[in-house]
């Protein structure tokens, strides 16, 4: 087998062991879980136009935390992050166009 | 593990990440226009997103979290060979997957006892009445895009936990894990759909 393909095999060398693993996994829930609290508690809070923004954030710390520990992209093979990336990319590049209009747009829109 | 067997599980999940990827546009294709028409009606989709169950949709929010956690739990006991465990933390999920469609369900039940279906019958008032319409048609839309993708996930886990608790045609380990892969992804639209639909405005 040539020296390139062997690379694009997951090692087995460095997971992390089962039991390792269910306090990591606890942790990641808890943490999950502890943004939640955070996020309904920044809702309350007077932050003027910023409430929309820390909610957005907290999701995508949260949606983070799921895909790199849950969806094990974290120890997964770099193909597979590529790939999670490639969605994410042009999603963002879409509606990255797409607000470009609306966001610049004066008066009735 | 084999080279070969290795190789098996990269394609696996390699083909469920690039259909996760199609199911990220699907999904930005909804939050796009929530945003487009949530940025032409700011304050209605504020009063809107205020009659929303906010007690009913975190705790919601909080049973999905946790029903992740079984689902990582079961992929980790597969990929140990655990299969007695696996069983359990499938069931788990799939109980926790039920639990929110009920939750779910329960507020669809209220919210057309409200009226506050997009149409002729909209029951909510204000200055911007077309606002308050497309805030529901986009909470009605997205949730049950959500509902019905989670429906999927429920059979998915209901099958695996099936084959692995009678113990004849044991499914592979990977399976469970590339399973698991879509599990999360429908948990994280949830995680963008609660703060989008819930928590607008709640000062």
């Amino acid at each position: 087998m040539s020296a390139p393909a062997r690379n694009l095999m997951p090692q087995d060398t460095g997971l992390p062991t089962p039991a390792r693993a269910v306090w990591l996994y606890l942790g990641v829930w808890a943490a999950l879980l502890a943004l939640l609290g955070l996020t309904i508690a920044s809702a309350f809070a007077h932050l003027g136009g910023w409430n929309g923004a820390v909610n957005l954030i907290i999701a995508g710390l949260k949606a983070i935390l799921v895909a790199v520990v849950f969806m094990r992209l974290r120890e997964g093979n770099p193909l597979l992050r590529l790939m999670a990336l490639a969605g994410v990319v042009w999603l963002m590049i879409l509606m990255g166009l797409s607000l470009a209009d609306f966001l610049t747009r004066r008066g009735a829109i | 593990m084999t080279a070969d067997s290795e190789a098996r599980t990269l394609t696996a999940e390699l083909a469920m990440w690039i259909f996760l990827a199609t199911e990220i546009l699907f999904f930005g294709v909804l939050f796009m226009a929530y945003l487009v028409t949530r940025l032409h009606h700011p304050q209605a989709f504020a009063a809107a997103s205020r009659t929303t169950d906010l007690t009913l949709g975190s705790i919601n929010t909080a049973v999905l979290l946790t029903s992740s956690l079984a689902m990582a739990l079961a992929g980790r006991a597969a990929r140990a060979r655990r299969w007695r465990q696996c069983a359990w933390l499938l069931a788990a999920t799939f109980a926790l997957g039920v639990t929110f469609l009920g939750i779910k369900a329960t507020e669809y039940r209220a919210d057309f006892a409200h009226h506050l279906v997009p149409g002729p019958g909209f029951s909510l008032h204000g200055p911007d009445r077309t606002g308050l319409e497309q805030f529901f048609l986009a909470y009605f839309v997205t949730t049950g895009a959500h509902a019905v993708h989670l429906l999927v996930g429920i059979g998915v886990v209901a099958v695996l936990w099936l084959r692995i608790s009678s113990g004849r045609r044991r499914p592979h380990a990977r399976l469970v894990e590339v399973s698991g892969l879509y599990w999360h992804l429908v948990d994280i639209v949830w995680i963008f759909l609660f703060p989008l639909l819930y928590l607008v405005s709640r000062t």
